[in-house]
């Protein structure tokens, strides 16, 4: 499975199982997350991107997307355990000014 | 004796593929003495070619994909060159003397020589300057920072990444309608 979802006091966690989150799946995630979001109704969410090795900015795209979303329901999108790569396309694009980035998923849980 | 040419088919799926032979390429062709400058210029580099192929395969209307590598100067050069719709010019701010229309080419005499804003976040704007009926410059130009607002983010990143990334980019369209990207990213601050 590319999308593992576990539950942890009310927060849900979406662990990315992929080592290269891109174009090509962008399409089925967008709509995994809008389905969370939309369906399952979960406004606290945690992106567990520590199998992620690289991510381009289409994926990035899809995660401003389902932001935007949650936020609009006063929910948050934060993320965890960001490999180097990962953090400098946050860098890059200044997502770290508006997702609060985490080492581990514990601390992130903690945040909400 | 540098170059390598690559002719791919326009899939998405082959976005690893492209990806993976830039990468060999260059570590067979730059010498780097530094790991962790090594790896910095890869990541760099892999930003830069996901961009250019999966905009080149979801805007281009073409089998395959000329991808052309050189090393020329301590510079990495890549051309990629299809058949294309042309690259459209689409503001997504506009300067005051400017309409809200966008531009194929062969762009409008009345347009040669101005600037359009393709890309605007809190940070940064690129900049494309059309030099011509079929050539086009990009740039990417820092702005005094200020702080996002998490509704007027941008969702597509692919241009801005592209120009800060390189040291020149631009895009000709030839009289045979084929869409030529050239990119130069700079070698000696890595190696």
């Amino acid at each position: 499975m590319n999308y593992e979802v576990t539950e942890e006091n009310g927060v849900t966690c979406i662990k990315i199982n992929l080592k290269r989150a891109t174009v090509d799946v962008v399409k089925e995630f967008k709509a995994f997350l809008f389905d969370v979001i939309d369906n399952q109704q979960k406004k606290k969410i945690i992106l567990d991107l520590s199998s992620v090795e690289f991510v381009d900015s289409s994926f990035l795209g899809a995660v401003v997307s389902g932001l935007k979303k949650v936020t609009s329901i006063k929910g948050d999108i934060k993320v965890v355990e960001l490999q180097p790569p990962v953090r400098a396309m946050f860098e890059l694009t200044r997502l770290y000014k508006v997702f609060e980035i985490f080492d581990n998923k514990q601390d992130a849980i903690n945040s909400f | 004796m540098d170059k390598i040419t690559l002719y791919v088919p326009s899939k998405i799926e082959n976005i690893h593929f492209v990806s993976d032979v830039t990468e060999a390429f260059s570590r067979s062709r730059i010498k780097f003495e530094n790991e962790f400058r090594e790896t910095e210029f890869m990541t760099d580099l892999k930003l830069i070619i996901y961009e250019l192929f999966s905009n080149c395969v979801l805007h281009g209307k073409t089998e395959k994909i000329k991808i052309t590598y050189d090393i020329v100067n301590n510079h990495l050069e890549i051309k990629i060159e299809l058949v294309g719709k042309g690259f459209m010019i689409k503001p997504v701010k506009l300067l005051s003397h400017q309409k809200d229309l966008s531009y194929y080419p062969p762009y409008p005499a009345e347009i040669h020589n101005d600037e359009f804003i393709l890309y605007h976040d809190s940070e940064n704007e690129v900049i494309c300057k059309v030099l011509g009926e079929k050539e086009l410059f990009f740039k990417c130009i820092k702005l005094p920072e200020e702080n996002p607002e998490i509704e007027n983010l941008p969702e597509h990143f692919g241009i801005m990444l592209i120009t800060s990334l390189s040291e020149h980019f631009s895009y000709t369209r030839s009289e045979d309608e084929v869409d030529i990207f050239f990119l130069k990213k700079s070698i000696k601050e890595f190696i």
